[in-house]
């Protein structure tokens, strides 16, 4: 459905040049739901952006059911626009302050279905039901203000779905609501992607709702601008063979104290990700990496290879058929190796 | 504040920290307790190099130059930081990893007893995260300093706390020490916010969220203000506001039903 082509964007900056997302490809089929994991700096944002259409690649491609998106203008832009629609993280910023909720979500209505008020108010009610804001009296004339922040990013989610795209990128969609209601806000979505076949783009940078929201679909990880490990959810985060996601799953705390204490700890040999200027050569984890090897990692640029069941992008892993657990003393070695 | 006390002892000697004298205060105040915001970057002066900043800290609790560039050196080699070159730094040349550990290592230049640190690893990535986590740790254990972290990530308190204390609008709802407030939690927000959180690991069966929304703290709820939220809910609970009652050998909750209250079964333990 959505297949990206060798994707960049770069951004000029006093400094130089940022290349926010190098070279990704990656395919998402009909009504799939693909997490993209990574920290903040690594490029999820941009390539969320580039799909929905908001900003576009400053070299490669993106086709949309075959079409390059780049190349729709009128009426074929505006029917692409309207099939992908995207969340924003922060629904603080993302719903105007000055209009109500119904304003809100007529706005895309008269945009694409040309209805007049009384229409409006009905649709506009059924969609806060869907999203489970009842009764829908209570909310439609509220403004942003007088909702919590979940109510918002519901309402957010609701003028997504207000146009029945067919592809929905969520970006961050519950990293700023209260810990106590993110589980219902994703399960939310999971329903409204099954009831509508919906295909999903959702970004995070928490494994831990990656692996629950993601559980059937896959789970792609970025580093820096590229993808590192692609493949089935359960495989990527609980058996990752990327040296960087295995780094995730190491540092992420668990709510278990005795669980979380007893887990062997993974050293990196840089404890700072490198500016975004300077990415290095070669595989761009290597100044980090406990399984860095000289001269291979530092000069030869990984790409995806088939490693166990997913994709990963590490020239130690794809030469040994996996990547090996580190034994205690190459964890020692690593201890306090990095140059700060 | 409008009633209170906050007993603070130095050794023998008991202060209330509410009614000392602002010179008292501007002693205790970094050389006995000292605070880490969350955002670095705003807690330090941008157009000062880092060594200006341990300079002033220095001297203000008055230790000569020679002293500062000493202690200094040792608290950000213990924070795995080069003071050759980050003491020469303005705080923009450093990342937020960066700065952060430096605004760890100014605080602990006065050798303070506490250390309060409000969610110093929310703006942060998670691999930097984890290498604060551990530098916290080893410094605790090396320096000995008692540690009062703030967070909204029970994972975190898992990962560093002897004891936990819960907050819900405004109150301390359960206090008790680790392992009995995540295993045996006895209020029903602790055991909801428990629940609430995916894991990387085990089962993910259990995991809901708490019904209803945050407490509006202008229009809280007559009695238990998490009555309208809690599974527990009994007629009597919007009557009064409970008290926090003894739940166990140090654990407190309040909740008139806390003996009541069950872990949602996970496996995770397993």
């Amino acid at each position: 459905m959505i297949k990206l082509e060798r994707v960049s964007r770069a951004f000029a900056s006093r400094e130089g040049t940022i290349r926010a997302v190098d070279e990704v490809s990656l395919e998402i089929g009909q009504g799939e739901v693909l997490c993209l994991v990574g920290e903040s700096g690594s490029g999820k944002t941009t390539l969320g952006k580039m799909i929905a259409g908001l900003i576009s690649p400053s070299t490669g491609r993106i086709l949309f059911e075959g079409a390059d998106i780049g190349a729709l203008r009128g009426d074929a832009w505006r029917a692409y626009r309207r099939a992908v629609q995207i969340v924003h993280q922060d629904p603080y910023a993302s719903l105007n302050p000055t209009k109500t909720v119904l304003e809100i979500l007529a706005a895309p209505l008269r945009l694409y279905w040309r209805q007049g008020a009384g229409e409006l108010r009905v649709r506009a009610a059924s969609l806060l039901e869907r999203v489970e804001l009842a009764p829908p009296e209570a909310f439609v004339d509220k403004f942003p203000h007088q909702l919590s922040g979940g109510q918002r990013q519901r309402v957010s989610l609701a003028r997504a779905l207000s146009v029945q795209p067919r592809f929905l990128v969520a970006d961050e969609p519950v990293s700023m609501i209260d810990v106590s209601l993110r589980v219902s806000l994703l399960n939310l979505l999971a329903r409204l992607r099954s009831e509508t076949g919906v295909g999903c783009l959702f970004i995070t940078h928490d494994l831990a709702v990656a692996r629950y929201f993601g559980a059937a679909g896959r789970t792609a990880v970025m580093y820096l601008g590229r993808l590192v490990e692609v493949g089935p959810t359960a495989a990527v985060v609980e058996r990752p063979q990327h040296p960087y996601t295995r780094a995730l799953l190491a540092a992420v705390p668990e709510a278990d104290p005795r669980l979380t204490r007893a887990r062997a700890p993974m050293r990196l040999r840089d404890a700072d990700v490198p500016d975004a200027l300077g990415v290095p050569a070669g595989c761009s984890f290597h100044p980090r990496c406990p399984w860095c090897e000289p001269s291979l990692c530092d000069m030869v640029r990984p790409d995806l290879v088939p490693i166990r069941q997913q994709e990963a992008a590490c020239l130690v892993a794809a030469r040994d058929g996996g990547l090996r657990d580190l034994g205690p003393d190459q964890q020692e070695a690593a201890v306090g190796s990095g140059p700060i | 504040m409008e009633a209170g006390q906050i007993l603070y002892r130095v050794d023998r000697e008991v202060s209330d920290v509410l009614t000392q004298t602002p010179e008292d205060l501007r002693r205790m105040r970094g050389g006995q307790v000292a605070m880490v915001f969350q955002n670095a970057l705003s807690a330090m002066n941008p157009v000062l190099r880092i060594w200006s900043h341990f300079q002033d800290t220095g001297r203000a609790h008055g230790m000569n130059d020679e002293a500062i560039r000493e202690r200094a050196a040792d608290l950000l080699r213990r924070v795995r930081l080069d003071p050759s070159r980050v003491l020469r730094a303005y705080p923009h040349e450093l990342s937020g990893g960066m700065r952060q550990r430096v605004v760890l290592a100014l605080a602990l230049l006065p050798r303070p007893r506490v250390l309060i640190l409000d969610e110093p690893t929310t703006a942060l990535d998670l691999l930097t995260q984890r290498t604060i986590i551990d530098l916290l740790r080893a410094l605790r254990r090396d320096l000995g300093f008692a540690l009062l972290f703030i967070s909204h990530d029970l994972a975190l308190a898992a990962e560093l706390a002897d004891r936990v204390a819960t907050m819900y609008a405004g109150r301390v709802v359960e206090i008790g020490n680790v392992e009995d407030l995540f295993y045996r939690p006895r209020h029903p927000y602790t055991a909801g916010l428990l629940a609430a959180a995916p894991r990387v690991r085990g089962d993910l069966a259990g995991v809901r969220s708490i019904p209803g929304s945050p407490p509006d703290l202008l229009r809280l709820p007559a009695g238990c203000p998490f009555h309208p939220r809690c599974a527990y809910m009994q007629p009597d609970c919007d009557d009064a506001e409970p008290d926090l009652f003894e739940a166990g050998d140090g654990q407190r909750s309040a909740c008139f039903y806390w003996h009541r209250v069950r872990p949602v079964a996970r496996d995770a333990t397993a």
